[in-house]
């Protein structure tokens, strides 16, 4: 591992340059990048996008008792200042019920053999609009879709990136389907899981959120 | 300083793409950079690159199940008292993870076997993160975890990392300052109306990894 870089560093190659109008030429580029390496000073609450997936918010969006085969109402948030989305998960829960400890071990392993991901992420599938606009998640040139949960977003384990730069007021807008019932083959007997037990109580999508960085323009 | 480093950098890419400014510019960066050193910007912490040594833990014993029929409690907020965290010391927070630990102690607990059983299937989640719900407050300021305009509680599974994989953060923050953890028993929530044994407890730890940021 390179030692970390320094300002004495930055200084004395500016000043090398300054010196040199060959040098400056060649060396700008190196400048440029150890400025860029310079480690963080101790300051204020800060948030620091040079560091790779270092996030400072999480947006949450909220959704509850969600029938099989429904679609929720669209939710939004609508930010409350310049944000960085770097990354999404989701988390979404049913609403077993059971007579005895066993039926309920049974269905639970049933239904977590059948979802195959965590989070309870193929319980429901998910799509989301940026300023009212569609076709972030599409299949091209045939439109809007809504994608199994389990395909967009992360479980908070691994990252599932974005990279979207939002404005202050800018809205994400956000519904999703419950699919918990096309899990399961058709020859399942439906009273294995009842309507009521493949409600998704509750579902969340979070917004891993950093502050963008701004590059102010040099006026002298 | 974060402005002045904006600048520095502007103007150092600036002049990598054009060699007349570089020239042109090489000896005001200089200058620039020499200012901001006397001013002691400089002084960065040594050893900011390692693994932070610090962990500061909020620890939320015998954590119960709340009712998700309260109107004037939804399932995005808690009952619970939040957990302090008083920083002793200037530093980065580097990452934050958390895990929970279902504890079955109640009457109707059939055996051994069924707690085994139900602490594989309840969660679904690395270190048990979908069974508790969390949000913090630094300083009181509640924006950070929310929609925007409040603070809203999400599973932990979605807000913060395992301790496989710790959710990657960066936030410089100064000796005093307090990170406010709320927690929240959400057992009840895959199955809401469970009879045949109790809800389990939980002992439910969120731990920021930190860097001091203080003169070694």
């Amino acid at each position: 591992m390179s030692s970390p870089t320094t300002i004495q560093q930055a200084v004395s190659l500016a000043q090398r340059m300054a010196g040199d109008p060959s040098a400056a030429v060649a060396l700008a580029s190196q400048l440029a990048d150890l400025i860029d390496r310079l480690p963080p000073p101790a300051g204020e609450l800060l948030s620091r996008p040079v560091f790779e997936r270092a996030t400072l918010y999480t947006e949450v969006l909220s959704f509850e008792n969600i029938k099989p085969g429904s679609l929720s109402p669209i939710q939004s948030i609508r930010c409350q200042r310049d944000l960085w989305i770097r990354g999404v998960s989701a988390q979404a829960y049913p609403s077993l019920t059971a007579p005895s400890a066993e039926a309920l071990f049974a269905k639970l392993l049933i239904l977590n053999a059948f979802s195959r991901t965590s989070n309870g992420r193929s319980l429901f599938e998910v799509n989301w609009r940026l300023e009212g606009t569609q076709g972030f998640i599409s299949k091209g040139v045939e439109g809007e879709i809504l994608a199994p949960a389990a395909t967009v977003t992360s479980n908070g384990f691994f990252h599932a990136p974005l990279d979207w730069q939002l404005q202050t007021n800018d809205t994400i807008q956000v519904r999703i389907r419950n699919a918990a019932r096309d899990l399961f083959p058709a020859t399942l007997p439906d009273e294995i899981f009842s309507d009521a037990e493949l409600t998704l109580r509750w579902i969340v999508v979070t917004f891993w959120a950093e502050e963008p960085r701004t590059q102010p323009s040099v006026r002298r | 300083m974060q402005g002045n480093r904006e600048l520095w950098s502007s103007i150092a890419h600036g002049m990598a793409e054009d060699p007349s400014r570089a020239t042109r510019d090489a000896a005001y960066l200089a200058t620039l950079l020499e200012e901001a050193q006397a001013r002691g910007e400089g002084r960065f912490p040594p050893g900011y690159q390692y693994a932070g040594a610090h962990h500061f833990l909020a620890v939320a014993d015998d954590l119960e199940v709340q009712s998700l029929d309260n109107k004037d409690l939804p399932i995005t907020s808690t009952g619970s008292r939040p957990i302090p965290i008083k920083i002793p010391f200037d530093c980065l927070i580097q990452g934050v993870f958390g895990w929970a630990f279902p504890i079955f102690n109640g009457a109707g607990q059939e055996s051994a076997f069924n707690v085994l059983a139900a602490e594989q299937v309840l969660s679904n989640a690395s270190d048990y993160r979908d069974l508790f719900s969390v949000a913090w407050l630094l300083d009181g300021d509640p924006h950070f975890v929310g929609n925007g305009e409040e603070s809203l509680m999400a599973p932990a599974s979605a807000v913060i990392g395992s301790r496989n994989s710790p959710r990657s953060m960066a936030w410089t923050l100064r000796r005093g300052q307090i990170i406010s953890v709320l927690f929240r028993n959400i057992t009840n929530v895959p199955v809401p109306a469970l009879t045949v044994f109790p809800y389990p407890k939980l002992r439910a730890t969120v731990a920021f990894q930190a860097l001091n940021l203080g003169p070694p």
